[in-house]
């Protein structure tokens, strides 16, 4: 059943899949409705990072090293935790700055430099290439295996076979025509490619699902699980090392890798692309950074266990590890399982190929074409018409050249690779960029000049120490440069440069070309003096999350031009109607009329630039944008005014925001104080009107008691001597009254004159006692004393003192009624003080009264109407006396349970402390 | 502001948890070869560590999401009785 036609068949029913549903989403966003506008559909197009390297590729590399395979997966988890520095402040500036591609994104952050952006897309060129050469390579590979079915090809006849270049070829063909179909339907390369990207989600869907189907099939089918198998393989001696750590080169290779894969999973042109170009919402972000590790997670469990089947099932060594994948379902003869299997493979491979190759002919197109052809003089790009035209066949012929070139390496070079080693080759190349993109977001003091040499020294020793090598094990220059060093000097041997012999190939070229890009990178960068362009540019990446609305950009362009140069401009490169659109939004946005505007301002002319940075990249955008504005561009002095205001905009709302925090605090406390204040004034207007009914009271029965003695002159005696009576009494409730206003104006006045001294308290409460003792026994009260037998001495005020208790004794005697109503009197001393209480069987005081009662002005009887009502005033002196002696005033009650008060003062001072206080 | 605060801090935390568990010595200490239930040691305790910060990093991520409030609320211990 698997013969050639049908394998073909198949492939090709699969790719037209790739097509229609690529055609369906970008359908669905013309309509308007997104396909692919959900944090899964992203996480899955990041997994585009799988390629036929990790389908077929990781199985080999476990086949000869176990679990080395592992950190290119680990490195990309550990870069995703890390999203919320990096990917998310990498989507936020390429978003805001509508950038096209990683070399776009280098050169924009120093300067929006050409030379920059040239030499980037150089390096990814070279370096990707052999990346896509190795994807061509698992195709026609697996192709070639496929097509032996049901024999499994042994390793050495894989080579005799007619080399199906065609098929790699066919493939390379289609996918051109896929990338040109749905990478250059628009000449806006900032725009989502949303057709491409739901085809590559669904690509992954489909490697993942084979290669899961596989591990299964092999884990539970053939063997009855993972012990059963891993079991099986620990009693092969052979196999042993697969399941330890370690190696020729102790961990060196696995923390080089990591660091690798760490830098690749975001400087790959194609990660780039579908992570940040492709990003519909940062917000994505959120859950892509745990999905994506999920993952690759998953797509790694079997990967070991299928290796070692394979290890198992061809214990000889004559079959490629490589071919696994494949051959283990082929000698298991499941045709089906294998034919899906290299369906699986198929779209790892295409998923790759197509994403960079679109990456890579957009860098080629607006980086490195567009910026030589504006500065060719003599062809007046910028003054002819529709450039269109001319952009999107640039693009496309970059699309065809770049597999054709990955085609041709495959050819010649690919044969005699593993497939990992060339793609680590291209990781390395990839993580050149780290340093430029890292630096270039966090640190402000980066340059041009210094990115330019540290990209250069890195793909120098990058080259040097890896490139080279791989053609010479290719044959193209003489195989004795890796052993003898170039001309025979062993010095420059390319995987022991300098004599440096102790580490493994990988290592040693990540550290020289590390070693020449992040030391040139910074050292270069102290060294040189940015132009303005890179402060603005550096500032602007660096802080783009303290206001991303920066509007200070713009005014890098002082010079003037037409707004109807600027217009036909962009009609020139985005088309005609796509510019007046985005010309008529810019102007109802702001509110302008733009017929009437015939200068343009800075704003315009940035935002002219911005548009065109979106189809050609930021460094030609500049260039083309050039051109018309008549004028220079602002100078060092004006730009460090720049940003001088910038930082002075920044640190001066952030005073404001404190500031307004603080008025704030003060409003609050403003409105805590007034509702204070109208308390105060609500309590001083009741205790007026108190204050007015009690005067009014004893005032009122004195004169009437007085009129009726003076009316009635012929009163009998007995009547007279009781109207008498009640006359003096009600005067000297008038005067008691009148006192304690007094006193307490005094008191809060501070006019009150103290005699301090040490005294007695038994003389003071017995003589409280005695003058209140005629109450109780008016009222029938219960009292009792309990006085221990030595009181120390208190310091105080004899009179004041003698105030307190008779106020609270006279207050007892008040709220106590009843047949059993009873007063207890007790002191003793508590620490420094002595403490009085005197508790009474009364109705007792409401919680929320507790504190209250002691303000002047306040009855504590407001509980029932039934009870005695004093001035407000007896509770307010007595604190005010307590407090100034040093001592508490407070109440215990539980309701219904009679009330205690109690107070202290503070022992007596020896005779000399005594003397003194006087 | 955007500033990391504290769901940086804790990507931050998460690298350090996954740098230390993915590369020796804690790896060695798990790479001397081994088998629990016929598996390799080495192979259970890589993807089980693998789990564990992908399932810290989605706690993080998601906690992100829901916004940095949640401030527990303050409550006013009650004052003692007595009080003048």
């Amino acid at each position: 059943m698997l013969q050639g036609w049908f394998i073909l068949f198949v492939s090709f029913l699969y790719l037209c899949l790739l097509f229609a549903i690529a055609y369906y989403g970008d359908r669905r966003a013309d309509e308007g409705r997104s396909l692919i506008a959900n944090p899964y559909i992203y996480a899955l197009s990041i997994a585009v990072y799988c390629t036929s390297w990790t389908f077929y590729g990781s199985v080999g590399r476990a086949a000869s090293s176990g679990i080395n395979f592992l950190p290119i997966y680990l490195g990309p988890t550990l870069t995703f935790v890390l999203w919320w520095f990096v990917l998310r402040k990498i989507v936020r500036i390429s978003r805001l700055n509508r950038i096209t591609s990683i070399a776009d994104f280098i050169s924009s952050r120093y300067g929006k430099s050409t030379v920059l952006s040239g030499l980037v897309t150089v390096i990814a060129v070279v370096g990707i290439m052999p990346y896509i050469a190795l994807q061509l390579k698992a195709v026609s590979t697996s192709f070639t295996v496929l097509l032996q079915y049901p024999d499994v090809a042994l390793m050495q006849e894989l080579s005799t076979f007619p080399r199906l270049h065609g098929t790699a070829f066919l493939v390379a063909l289609v996918l051109a025509v896929f990338s040109i179909l749905f990478g250059t339907r628009r000449v806006d390369a900032s725009e989502h490619h949303q057709g491409m990207v739901a085809a590559i989600a669904f690509e992954s869907i489909v490697k993942l699902v084979a290669f899961l189907s596989l591990g299964v099939f092999v884990s539970f089918f053939l063997y009855d699980g993972f012990g059963d198998l891993f079991t099986k393989a620990a009693a092969e001696p052979a196999l042993a090392h697969l399941f330890a750590t370690g190696g020729d080169h102790g961990y060196g290779p696995w923390v080089t890798l990591t660091i690798l894969s760490m830098a690749a999973i975001i400087c790959l042109p194609r990660q780039f692309q579908v992570t940040v170009v492709e990003n519909l919402d940062e917000a994505h972000l959120n859950k892509a950074a745990w999905l994506f590790p999920l993952y690759l997670l998953v797509i790694n469990i079997f990967v070991l266990p299928i290796a070692v089947a394979g290890l198992l099932h061809f214990p000889d060594g004559n079959i490629d590890a490589d071919t696994f994948v494949l051959t283990v379902p082929m000698a298991e003869r499941q045709e089906a399982l294998t034919l899906f299997v290299f369906i699986g493979g198929l779209s790892a491979a295409t998923g790759m190929v197509i994403v960079a190759t679109i990456a890579l002919s957009t860098m080629v197109c607006n980086d490195l074409i567009m910026p030589v052809l504006l500065r060719t003089a003599w062809l007046r790009l910028t003054e002819r018409g529709d450039l269109t035209g001319l952009l999107l066949a640039i693009r496309r012929g970059s699309i065809i050249i770049i597999l054709l070139l990955g085609y041709t390496y495959f050819v010649y070079i690919g044969e005699s690779y593993a497939l990992v080693t060339i793609g680590l080759v291209s990781f390395a190349a990839a993580a050149q960029f780290a340093p430029a993109i890292i630096g270039g977001i966090f640190w402000k003091g980066g340059t041009r000049n210094g990115a330019l040499t540290g990209l250069g020294l890195g793909f120098l020793a990058w080259a040097y120490t890896l490139l080279l090598p791989s053609f010479a094990q290719s044959g193209w220059i003489p195989a004795g440069f890796i052993e003898a060093g170039p001309f025979g000097i062993s010095f420059l041997k390319p995987y022991q440069l300098f004599g440096l012999e102790s580490m493994d190939y990988l290592s040693h070229a990540l550290f020289w070309s590390m070693l020449g890009n992040i030391g040139g990178y910074i050292a270069v960068s102290l060294m040189s003096e940015p132009r303005p362009i890179e402060r603005i540019q550096a500032q602007h990446f660096v802080d783009i999350f303290r206001g991303s609305e920066d509007r200070s950009s713009s005014r890098l362009w002082r010079g003037t031009a037409t707004l109807s140069d600027l217009i036909d401009l962009v009609r020139r490169f985005v088309g005609r109607e796509r510019a007046e659109m985005a010309f008529s939004e810019y102007g109802a946005g702001r509110g302008l009329d733009l017929r009437e505007v015939h200068e343009a301002d800075a704003d315009l002319v940035s935002f002219t630039e911005q548009i065109l940075a979106g189809t050609i990249g930021a460094a030609s955008a500049r260039v083309v944008v050039a051109s018309v504005v008549k004028g220079e561009i602002v100078g060092m002095d004006e730009v460090m005014e720049i940003l001088d205001e910038a930082s002075q905009v920044i640190e001066y709302s952030h005073q404001l925001e404190q500031k307004s925090q603080e008025l704030e605090a003060a409003t609050a406390e403003l409105r805590a104080a007034n509702e204070r204040l109208k308390e105060l004034d609500r309590l001083k207007d009741d205790f007026l009107t108190t204050i007015s009914h009690e005067l009014r009271t004893p005032l009122t029965s004195i004169r009437s008691f007085s009129e009726i003695l003076h009316d009635n002159p012929d009163l009998e005696m007995g009547q007279r001597q009781e109207f008498h009576g009640i006359i003096i009494k009600e005067s000297e409730r008038l005067t008691r009254l009148i006192n304690q206003i007094l006193d307490l104006a005094k008191l809060e006045a501070g006019r009150m004159e103290w005699a301090m001294d040490d005294i007695d308290p038994r003389s003071v409460i017995e003589d409280a006692l005695a003058a209140t003792s005629g109450l109780f026994q008016e009222s029938d009260i219960d009292l009792k004393v309990d006085l221990p037998a030595e009181l120390p001495l208190v310091h105080a005020d004899r009179d004041r003192l003698m105030q307190v208790v008779v106020n609270l004794l006279s207050n007892a005697v008040k709220f106590c009624d009843g047949p059993d109503a009873r007063v207890v009197v007790e002191a003793m001393p508590v620490n420094e003080s002595l403490l009085v209480s005197v508790a009474d069987n009364g109705p007792g005081v409401l919680p929320e009264a507790r504190y209250r009662i002691f303000e002047k002005f306040q009855q504590g009887s407001e509980g029932g109407a039934n009870m005695p009502r004093g001035t407000g005033l007896g509770l307010s002196i007595c604190r005010q006396i307590v407090e100034h002696f040093g001592g508490r005033i407070w109440v215990e009650s539980r309701a219904g349970q009679g009330a205690r008060f109690s107070f202290t003062v503070p022992l007596g001072h020896d005779r000399g402390a005594a003397h003194a206080a006087q | 502001m955007t500033e990391p605060g504290a769901i940086g801090d804790r990507s931050i935390a998460i690298l350090i948890l996954g740098v230390l568990a993915f590369n020796p010595p804690l790896l060695s200490l798990f790479g001397k070869g081994g088998f629990v239930f016929g598996v390799p040691l080495l192979y259970i305790y890589l993807f089980l560590t693998w789990v564990l910060v992908i399932v810290l990093a989605a706690l993080n991520a998601e906690r992100g999401r829901q916004g940095s409030r949640s401030q527990r609320r303050r409550r006013t211990p009650k004052g003692p009785d007595r009080d003048g």
